[in-house]
């Protein structure tokens, strides 16, 4: 067996099951990993080790009592700082939040503890989850694994760095406009934005209460498939989740490739593709074909452009609107950039928000109707350039740095207005050796058929076994 | 008598004199997309349809 840290979260949950490792064993793996690359890499707000120890040792006594485990029984986890968990903190990654405690636990992270799995702390996330960078002038710099001088993306921004990092196995992020999508993309992990209403989100931190979702971001894909299985359903605390089966993801992961029809779009998603990106995804779809899938080339409607401008319409209004009591009575207590993105949405009136969420139902069919009425999945990239290094997307870098910000989200946040599934895979490395990732678009609902294709793919290719270098064990002395 | 209404709500939102140069470009960006949309409005759908649309697009229905 490969060294502890270095397992896949199902891999982890198995030999935990069948008692060939203890959890507790893994665990004080993934607290050995965290001790030695948060300080350089700065992806954990606050710990919780000894609860995590005494919760793995309770785990391993119901192993050794034949009891009935979960799916993710023992496995250690820890996630975005924004999922709500009674008594615990949830600082938002801000000050205004620094101290908050809520008196309920989330209905996603509930039902994780009910898997058996096992919390290990309060991840790196930008203030209010509010950019796409991974900047928090509130924390230390989080820093890509890959190399720390290059951003880590957000605002899932620890979730992605401790994933890849192996310090933890799995972690959930929250995605408005890519903040899932882009953290998993940079660090070289997968992560899924489920569809709109899959997963509840009661306790999560509302940052756009129409285009918020929970997601998972993990090593592998059927990693993903694993915490997804976990998390959605139906709940009654939240009006938006749908009661929508939830399939066995795990089970059609292997379903294979053949007559699988995977879309290229000619339009809008390669605009300022640069060719190094471009090269990666093309490399790609080589791979899928020769699996048996059929590439179809086709353009997407016109209206993506739209939704790319309605998008920031939506989101603001109501970002707005959950901040204004604190933007009012607490105002220096933003950090300036967030402070900035939050202004816009006061100016916006009633009617215009209004319309921008009265033609989405619109928006939707006529891209589902011209997309999936002729393909299974829509293949894209999800930043359209190699990563940014953090000095690059600070606002001291100025107009540039705004055309940044812009850009590495303008792939994603079109499918967050639209409510559909998206997944982001791996396919290789830049010339800096940075990773790269495509996105893949399914139907509402269809996240399964994403796993299945992710799956292929990745199997094919075994970029989940790549590891940052920062990672490794040190060399004994 | 109208604006001074919306300007002593809007007064409440502390606002450094930069963003108040910068504002308009920006609203005016996001106005855009609702404008180039309004020939789509359709005056029987509200917001909530989209989770309709969302359920009868989805994987399994027609």
């Amino acid at each position: 067996m490969r060294e502890l840290p270095f397992l896949s979260l199902t891999e982890a949950a198995a030999a935990i099951a069948s008692r060939e490792v203890s959890s507790e064993e893994v665990v004080g793996a993934c607290v050995e990993q965290i001790e030695r690359l948060d300080p350089i890499l700065h992806f954990f707000i606050w710990k919780q080790f000894d609860e995590a120890i005494a919760a793995a040792k309770s785990a391993d006594a119901k192993v050794a009592d034949g009891e009935p485990l979960g799916p993710l029984h023992g496995v250690p986890l820890a996630h975005k700082d924004m999922f709500y968990m009674a008594g615990k903190r949830a600082t938002c990654g801000s000050k205004i939040r620094r101290e908050f405690r809520p008196t309920y636990t989330a209905t996603a992270m509930q039902r994780l503890d009910d898997a058996g799995a096992i919390n290990l702390g309060g991840l790196a996330m930008v203030e209010f989850a509010m950019g796409p960078h991974g900047f928090n002038q509130h924390l230390e710099q989080c820093r890509n694994p890959w190399n720390p001088e290059h951003i880590p993306c957000g605002s899932s921004s620890g979730s992605g760095v401790a994933v890849a990092a192996r310090a933890v196995f799995g972690s959930l992020g929250s995605d408005t406009g890519g903040s899932i999508r882009c953290p998993a993309a940079v660090s070289g992990v997968v992560g899924l934005l489920p569809t709109y209403g899959r997963v509840s989100r009661h306790g999560m931190m509302p940052m756009s209460f129409s285009l918020d979702s929970g997601g998972p971001l993990a090593r592998t894909v059927r990693d993903c498939a694993r915490l997804l299985g976990v998390i959605a359903g139906a709940d009654a605390h939240d009006a938006t989740c749908r009661n929508v089966a939830v399939p066995d993801y795990e089970s059609e992961l292997s379903a294979g490739m053949k007559g699988v029809r995977v879309g290229v779009p000619s339009t809008y998603f390669y605009d300022g593709v640069t060719p190094e990106v471009r090269a990666a995804l093309e490399a790609s779809l080589r791979v899928l074909q020769s699996l048996g899938a059929e590439i179809v080339p086709l353009p997407v409607p016109q209206s993506v452009y739209e939704v790319a401008e309605l998008h920031p319409l939506v989101m603001k209004a109501e970002g707005a609107a959950n901040h204004g009591n604190w933007m009012r009575e607490r105002s220096a207590e933003y950090s300036d950039q967030v402070r900035n993105r939050l202004q816009a949405g006061f100016f916006i009136p009633a009617t215009a928000y209004i319309e921008a969420l009265k033609v989405r139902s619109q928006l939707l069919d006529e891209f589902v109707r011209d997309v999936f009425g002729k393909v299974d999945v829509l293949h894209t990239p999800v930043l359209p350039m190699p990563v940014p290094t953090i000095a690059e997307t600070m606002p001291s870098n100025g107009v540039a740095y705004l055309d940044m910000v812009v850009a590495l989200t303008r792939n994603t946040k079109v499918v967050n207005y639209l409510g559909l599934p998206a997944l982001s895979v791996p396919c290789g490395f830049d010339a800096g050796e940075l990773p790269m990732a495509f996105q893949l678009i399914g139907r509402p609902f269809d996240e399964s058929l994403l796993f299945r294709v992710g799956h292929a793919y990745e199997s094919a290719t075994n970029w989940p076994r790549k590891v940052p270098n920062i990672a490794q064990a040190p060399a004994s002395e | 008598m109208l604006v001074a209404a919306q300007n002593a709500n809007l007064q409440t939102i502390p606002l450094p004199s930069n963003r108040v140069e910068e504002l308009p470009t920006e609203l005016n960006q996001l106005f855009a997309a609702v404008l180039a949309n309004r020939s789509r409005l359709d005056f029987d759908v509200e917001p909530a349809s989209f989770l309709v649309s969302l359920f009868r697009r989805g994987k399994g229905s027609a």
